[in-house]
């Protein structure tokens, strides 16, 4: 099993030779690579914003859960996510099935029974509670891997409608709330502009 | 200010600061603009310090639109700012910068670009909306 999600150098070779510095306005193209330690959460970045802070918690978010329905994908939504995505990982794992936490550095990386994660006592438990902590420690520790490859154009169509997704479940059930964003509308850069 | 409110204030802080959070952020009734807007701040991590007195956001409008949006001060201390709208299409990816100079991104400027929106992804999924970006799934469902 393997996934193809967060493929990064673990060495700054590659950063040498694709990261750029932005200079001057007109030079503004592409998007450089950032510095390796901003990279996937690899370490955390020295301003890191507070978006952990302000962002809604899963108790706010749960409430308005997205439940995929057929609609949603006869409309083009995506079925699954663009990276990393696999087949074993797309459905609520089996008594018998095992979960690998694949999200996460390897030497946190962890097989248990489904069972023991769910229902897990006693040393199984405390096997689940390790899971529990290393995924937490996944928020924002990515993994590492050797090699870099470019999302193909479909994962980035499929990344886009991903987050397009999520974000409906946010206001899908306030109607009012939703809008067309308006990028030079001077409510979006505030007084800047 | 009771003697024991004002006590318990010098422990626990004021508490009035709790209710200067914008309410907005701690509601679900957030409009695309609002998820954009936290979104954009992730975005303007992902490639690393701003220079001084520089201004960027970095951010996905719709499923196929990707806006770069940067903003400095001259050296005649005038405003300026500029704008690269990439959009996703069939064919590869356009990038239309302040709306007049079309071109597919290649090579290493495509690399870039892809990189970027993966990482992008993957932080809005952990840190905004909560989510596996390997499989959608709520994270904390999973620990349940």
């Amino acid at each position: 099993m393997s996934t193809q999600s967060l493929q990064v150098p673990a060495t700054n070779n590659y950063l040498d030779t694709l990261s750029g510095v932005y200079d001057a306005p007109s030079s503004v193209s592409a998007p450089s690579l950032p510095p390796a330690d901003m990279r996937l959460g690899y370490a955390t970045p020295p301003h890191q914003p507070h978006i952990n802070l302000s962002a809604p918690s899963f108790e706010q978010m749960s409430a308005q859960q997205y439940h995929p329905t057929p609609q949603h994908i006869s409309a083009g939504y995506p079925q699954h996510p663009p990276f990393g995505y696999n087949t074993e990982h797309a459905q609520v794992p089996t008594s018998s099935q095992e979960i690998e936490m694949h999200h996460m550095p390897a030497a946190n990386r962890e097989v248990v029974p489904y069972d023991s994660y769910r229902h897990g006592e006693g040393d199984q438990w405390e096997a689940a509670e390790r899971i529990a902590r290393a995924e937490q420690e996944a928020m924002s520790t990515y993994p590492v891997e050797e090699k870099v490859a470019a999302p193909s154009l479909e994962q980035l169509k499929s990344a886009g409608e991903w987050i397009k997704l999520w974000r409906q479940q946010f206001y899908e059930q306030d109607p009012s709330a939703a809008g067309t964003f308006n990028l030079f509308d001077d409510e979006t850069w505030g007084s800047a502009r | 200010m009771s003697f024991i409110q004002k006590a318990a204030s010098l422990i626990i802080g004021d508490p009035n600061e709790l209710t200067n959070i914008p309410r907005k952020r701690l509601t679900n009734h957030m409009t695309e603009r609002d998820l954009i807007r936290l979104e954009s701040e992730i975005g303007a991590q992902i490639f690393g310090p701003l220079p001084h007195g520089h201004r960027r956001e970095f951010f996905c409008l719709d499923s196929r639109t990707w806006i770069w949006y940067e903003e400095w001060t001259d050296i005649m201390h005038r405003t300026q700012s500029s704008t690269i709208r990439y959009e996703v299409t069939d064919n590869g990816v356009l990038k239309v910068q302040d709306s007049a100079r079309y071109s597919y991104l290649e090579g290493e400027e495509y690399d870039h670009f892809a990189v970027a929106v993966q990482i992008y992804y993957e932080h809005v999924a952990r840190e905004i909306y909560r989510r596996n970006p390997s499989n959608g799934q709520r994270l904390q469902a999973q620990m349940v």
